[in-house]
C-alpha cells in the first residue's frame, strides 16, 4: 500500500487540459477588457494616448504581471483557478497542502517553461508516478481533484483502481 | 277570530310533542344502523372498475362550465401563492450542478483513458 496520501487522487492531462484552455480564454477576455479600461484611463487622466498593439514591451509586461497575478493570486488564494474550479481540481503542496504564496508564484512564471520546452514539460502528467509536470516539480506542487473550497481532497476517491499513477 | 287564534296555538302544542318523539326515533335508528354497518366490507364489495366503466366522463365534462369554473379563480391569489423566483431558482440550480457534474466525470474518465494510453506506451502496467 502507497503511503502518498494523495495516491489516487492526482488529476489527469484532460482535466487540467481543459481547465487550462478554459483559463486561457477567460484571462484573454479579462486582459482585454483590462487593457482597454487602462488605455481608456491613461487618456483621460493624462491625456496621453497609449498604443499597446505597437508598444511590444509595454504588453509583454502587462502580460507577464496579469499572467502572474491571475495564476499565482488563484493558486494562492483559493487553490484553483476559474478553469480549475469548473473542473474540479486544484493546486496543493506535494505532501497535499494548501500552495503557499511563493509556491504559487514560483509555478505561475515555471509554467510558460513548460510551454516552451515543446510541450515536453507536460509529460510528466502522462508518465510521472504523481502526474506533476516540470512546473510542478520546480515549484514542489501537485494537482489533484477536489472540491474548490474544501482543503482536504477528494479523498482517495479513484484509490484502489488499477493504472498508472 | 281570537278564539281561532287561540286552537291554532293549542293544536300546534299538541303535535309538537309527537313530532319530537318521532324525530328523536328515527335519529336513533339511524345511528343504530350507521353503527352496524361494516363499511369497510360494504366497499370491498364494491367493484370500482365497473363503476368507473360505467362514468361517462366525456358527459360529466359537458356538463362543466369550464369559463364560469375560470372566472372563479383567482389566478393572481393562486400566483401569490407560488414561489415562482425561487422554484426556477431552485431548477437552474439543480440543473447546473448535474450539467457540472456531467462534465467533470466526462473529463475524468478522458483522464483514465490517457493514463493508460501513456501507460500501454511505456509498457507499465
Amino acid at each position: 500500500m502507497s503511503s502518498d496520501p494523495l495516491d489516487g487522487n492526482y488529476a489527469g492531462a484532460v482535466s487540467r487540459l481543459a481547465a487550462y484552455v478554459v483559463d486561457l480564454a477567460a484571462m484573454s477576455v479579462l486582459l482585454t477588457a483590462g487593457s482597454a479600461v487602462v488605455v481608456y484611463l491613461v487618456a483621460v487622466i493624462t491625456g496621453h494616448q497609449l498604443h499597446l498593439s505597437s508598444d511590444r514591451d509595454l504588453a509583454a509586461v502587462g502580460l507577464a504581471l496579469w499572467w502572474v497575478f491571475y495564476f499565482a493570486g488563484s493558486w494562492a488564494t483559493t487553490g484553483w483557478t476559474p478553469g480549475m474550479g469548473l473542473f474540479g481540481v486544484r493546486v496543493v503542496r506535494a505532501d497535499g497542502t494548501p500552495a503557499s504564496v511563493p509556491a504559487a508564484v514560483l509555478r505561475a512564471m515555471a509554467l510558460p517553461l513548460s510551454v516552451a520546452l515543446f510541450g515536453l514539460g507536460f509529460l510528466g502528467i502522462l508518465f510521472q508516478a504523481q502526474r506533476r509536470a516540470l512546473h510542478d516539480l520546480i515549484a514542489g506542487t501537485a494537482v489533484i481533484y477536489g472540491p474548490p473550497g474544501s482543503n482536504a481532497p477528494r479523498g482517495a476517491r479513484r484509490r484502489g483502481r488499477s493504472g498508472p499513477r | 277570530m281570537v278564539v281561532g287564534r287561540a286552537m291554532n296555538r293549542s293544536v300546534v302544542r299538541v303535535t309538537d310533542l309527537p313530532e319530537r318523539l318521532a324525530q328523536g326515533v328515527a335519529e336513533r335508528v339511524v345511528a343504530l344502523v350507521v353503527d352496524a354497518l361494516d363499511f369497510d366490507a360494504l366497499l370491498a364489495r364494491v367493484d370500482i372498475d365497473a363503476l368507473l366503466d360505467r362514468v361517462d366522463v366525456a358527459a360529466v365534462l359537458d356538463r362543466v362550465d369550464i369559463d364560469a369554473l375560470l372566472d372563479r379563480i383567482d389566478v393572481e391569489r393562486l400566483v401569490a401563492r407560488i414561489d415562482l423566483a425561487s422554484t426556477m431558482a431552485g431548477t437552474a440550480t439543480s440543473a447546473a450542478e448535474e450539467t457540472l457534474a456531467a462534465l467533470r466525470r466526462t473529463t475524468e474518465r478522458g483522464d483514465d483513458l490517457a493514463a493508460r494510453w501513456a501507460d500501454r506506451l511505456v509498457r507499465r502496467t
